[in-house]
């Protein structure tokens, strides 16, 4: 249950700071992905089924939030929180710039995907996500040292997710 | 003995089947379906919130903002810096009042402009997303507001309303890729269709092809019996025009005079007057909902 709550937090203020301070604060044109950074925190942090179930909530009010089309976000997050979780045993105890290295690495796929999802419903044009993938990488990588730790401090203090659970006998 | 608790796979198939559907739901629905009323719920709880955080955290924003454009930074600096020095003695919360009051009386020429009834709002909140342009207002049905309502500015057309919650409402402006607006070339009354291209602003695509469209013609609004845009509302500047391709039309760039990023004082068209009767019994090139 709390960790239900501190997912809900991480999302109601990523999505109130997306829109407000960051909408204006643009580099290149781009904005920042706050719930990318988050995505593959709490990946990293909680596992896959957290990460995933993290990941739609957030995509679908994001999603709700800023205008259609409803539901793209949605399943990149979940997605992207699903393979981060489950290649994260790859990478636990890593040293930091590689936690880095994956924020960036996630936040051009996430971009690129959803790019991707909107060029097939003629919503967006391959210029425009070619350009913008590396753009919102870059950004995410600079807010990446407060947001990722934060965050998965944040997840760390709630209940572990126990994939196995000891029945005894 | 280990048990699974839970089956990551089955999680994440089910949770990418719900996003399909919803993308599919939300494609698919008519107006105020269950995706705009969840879009509404979720406008009507975020609304206040981002209001109060826009108005605290505005000034830093645009400070920080500042930070972001890269380039020109000392000659930028040194303008600044005589700037500040000249706005200094200027007591602030007269001259913010005085900026809205001039945007508002010139949002008020543009509504006289086409005789329309409109109703004022601010801009709270923006899109955080790199894929949609839309802003939340001020504004909702309380006021009168409803869904495809024309939303306009001082500069000239900005969107159109797509949800509408007692207190605020969402605006898709023009320059989103889902966004098409009836419009015609001011000299020679060429018609066609304008549509968004995000940040690279606008194209204008004319129904014929062959029709004369050239560099720094002005594109307005072309009303209709029906219509979600009055007639004759400024749109934007012919910027480029796209060599004809074989049996093609021409694609003609068009910069938008209503600059999305830095959007603050609107008004919403709640009445406009009857369109006039289109030359050659009119074309509906309005792309509903979508």
């Amino acid at each position: 249950m709390r960790r239900v709550l501190v997912f809900a937090g991480v999302i109601v203020v990523a999505l109130l700071l997306e829109s407000t301070v960051l909408a204006s604060v643009r580099l290149g044109g781009a904005r920042p992905d706050l719930l990318v950074i988050a995505v593959v925190a709490v990946a990293m942090t909680a596992g896959p089924t957290s990460a995933a179930c993290f990941g739609f909530s957030a995509g679908l009010v994001a999603d709700l939030l800023f205008a259609r089309p409803v539901g793209v976000a949605a399943l990149v997050y979940t997605c992207l929180g699903f393979a981060v979780g489950v290649g994260r045993v790859y990478l636990v105890g890593s040293r930091t710039w590689v936690h880095l290295l994956l924020t960036g690495a996630a936040s051009l796929a996430a971009v690129w995907s959803a790019g991707l999802v909107l060029r097939v419903l003629d919503l967006s044009s391959w210029a425009f996500v070619a350009r913008t993938g590396p753009l919102v990488a870059l950004y995410n990588l600079l807010l990446a040292p407060v947001v990722y730790p934060l965050v998965r401090r944040l997840v760390a203090d709630t209940a572990p997710e126990r994939v196995y659970r000891w029945q005894g006998g | 003995m280990y048990q699974r608790s839970h089956n990551p796979r089955a999680v994440v198939v089910v949770l990418v089947l719900a996003a399909v559907v919803v993308i599919t739901v939300d494609f698919r629905q008519s107006p105020g379906g269950p995706v705009e009323r969840l879009q509404e719920v979720t406008g009507a709880v975020f609304g206040p919130v981002q209001r109060g955080l826009a108005t605290v955290l505005r000034p830093v924003g645009n400070a920080v903002g500042a930070v972001g454009e890269l380039g020109g930074l000392r000659s930028e600096n040194r303008r600044l810096q005589a700037e500040v020095q000249r706005l200094r003695g200027a007591e602030r919360a007269n001259q913010e009042l005085a900026g809205q009051n001039q945007q508002l009386r010139a949002t008020l020429r543009m509504a006289a402009r086409c005789g329309c009834k409109t109703v004022g709002a601010t801009v709270v909140a923006s899109s955080g997303s790199n894929f949609q342009w839309s802003v939340t207002i001020d504004a909702g049905t309380r006021q009168g507001i409803a869904r495809d309502m024309a939303v306009i500015n001082a500069d000239g057309l900005v969107g159109r309303v797509v949800a509408a919650n007692p207190d605020y409402a969402t605006v898709l402006l023009v320059v989103d890729p889902t966004s098409g607006v009836a419009a015609h070339v001011s000299r020679g009354g060429t018609a066609g269709l304008v549509r968004g291209r995000g940040s690279d602003g606008l194209s204008f695509e004319p129904l014929h092809a062959g029709a004369p469209v050239g560099l720094g013609d002005l594109i307005l609004t072309q009303g209709y019996a029906g219509g979600v845009f009055p007639n004759g509302l400024p749109i934007g500047l012919v910027e480029e025009v796209g060599p004809p391709r074989a049996g093609l039309v021409r694609t003609v760039t068009v910069r938008p005079f209503a600059d999305a990023s830095a959007l603050d004082q609107v008004a919403v068209v709640v009445a406009s007057p009857p369109p006039p009767p289109a030359p050659g019994g009119g074309v509906r090139t309005d792309l509903g909902g979508r």
